[in-house]
């Protein structure tokens, strides 16, 4: 594997960001990952946080860990594709 | 309907209501689960030009209503709407349109399908004499866009999370956006053979599917799927949130039954003008409940 630069997107601040630019602006960094890469993402809490979510599984990403922050959630993410569903 | 004094309790029962002008009158016309044809709106249109004046009023409960029809015109407008296949509602102490989100047919985030149900109470009940005003309605998930807990009945499409750990990958997203938070992790195997495990609060789950549809791995999965039914929810003048009757309802057979027995105990119950709720909260939650499942034939979650 070829040298990564990790410093690049590895924390993206987009509390304060509203629907659906939150989730646009986090699947344009997740666009950008390389194989094997991961990035850490806060959301706020709530609706949005749902959405989010619901629109990077849609993209074909794999949320790989999330943690609770003060009524916001990080979430991090990886290029490997989430569950088909029944 | 000429005569000169019309029979008011009559007119109301067929969704007709005096206004504030003397001798003009509201149309409430009936649109089960908010459903109306182009050519029945093109008829509503049409009525509303030739008997009102020219426009309508939207209901909040999925009504459409013409004003200012003249007492003299409503016998010839009914007729006209009739033959487009546009009913009467209700008004006064009886059941009144069933009312229902697009559901599962449309609604991406649908677990039930509303339309069939409402039809079918709307069969069932329409109309029909109650101690007070009594309203139905369906919602198709947990999002409650019909907001099935401010009616007497609210029937809400349901389903019941399994937590399988083979595909589990201790991620902890699940337990971030589960909207109530209800999902846990917890020490310890719970039979699956892990060190750890996720379990719900099912007194907190709402019964979304927002944990089921959101694991990256599917590890929750999908186990029973059925209806919430809410009994005694009224706004008003005296509002009361609606009481859950059952959280889980799998078989639509046991829908009818538990409605069926519902309606049944607060006709012989509720005093008049007394709302569903307010019979409950006077005779007491469980005991009404354990006479409606009694009578139903059913069983407690
Ligand atoms: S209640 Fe659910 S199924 Fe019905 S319209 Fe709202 S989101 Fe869709
Ligand atoms: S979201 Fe799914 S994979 Fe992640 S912890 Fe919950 S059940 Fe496990
Ligand atoms: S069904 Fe909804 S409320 Fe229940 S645990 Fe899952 S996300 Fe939470």
């Amino acid at each position: 594997m070829q040298e990564q630069d990790h410093s690049r997107i590895e924390n993206i601040d987009l509390r304060g960001v509203s629907c659906p630019v939150n989730a646009t602006m986090a699947k344009k960094a997740i666009s950008q990952l390389h194989e094997g890469e991961t990035v850490r993402i806060i959301f706020d809490s709530g609706e949005s946080l749902i959405r989010a979510v619901r629109s990077i599984n849609d993209a074909g990403y794999r949320i790989v860990k999330s943690e609770q922050l003060d009524n916001a959630v990080a979430v991090i993410v990886g290029k490997g594709k989430p569950a088909e569903r029944p | 309907m000429s005569e000169k004094t019309l029979d008011q309790a009559a007119l109301k029962k067929i969704g007709m209501m005096r206004q504030v002008q003397p001798d003009y009158y509201v149309m409430r016309l009936k649109a089960v689960g908010g459903e109306l044809t182009a050519p029945q709106l093109a008829r509503i249109a049409e009525v509303a030009e030739k008997y009102g004046r020219g426009q309508v009023h939207l209901s909040t409960r999925q009504g459409v209503e013409i004003h200012y029809v003249h007492k003299d015109n409503l016998e010839a407008a009914r007729n006209d709407l009739a033959d487009a296949g546009v009913e009467m509602g209700a008004c006064g102490p009886r059941v009144r349109s069933v009312v229902a989100c697009p559901g599962s047919e449309t609604c991406r985030l649908g677990v039930l399908d509303t339309k069939p149900l409402s039809r079918e109470f709307d069969a069932r009940y329409f109309k029909q004499e109650m101690p007070s005003k009594f309203k139905i309605a369906v919602t198709g998930c947990s999002s409650n866009c019909t907001k099935a807990n401010e009616n007497d009945i609210g029937v809400r499409g349901a389903i019941d999370p399994r937590w399988e750990a083979d595909e589990c990958t201790d991620c902890g997203l699940c337990v971030t956006v589960c909207p109530l938070g209800a999902i846990g992790r917890r020490d310890g195997d719970d039979g699956q053979g892990r060190d750890y495990h996720y379990a719900i609060d099912e007194a907190a789950c709402i019964n979304c599917t927002i944990c089921t549809s959101l694991c990256p791995t599917a590890a929750w999965a999908v186990g029973r799927r059925g209806h919430t039914i809410f009994i005694g929810g009224t706004m008003g003048r005296k509002p009361r949130f609606a009481s859950v009757l059952k959280k889980i309802v799998e078989s639509e057979d046991e829908v009818y039954a538990l409605v069926e027995a519902s309606i049944s105990w607060y006709r012989e119950n509720g005093l008049k003008k007394e709302r569903f709720g307010h019979t409950i909260d006077r005779v007491g939650l469980e005991k009404c409940k354990e006479e409606i499942f009694a009578r139903a034939g059913s069983q407690q979650d």
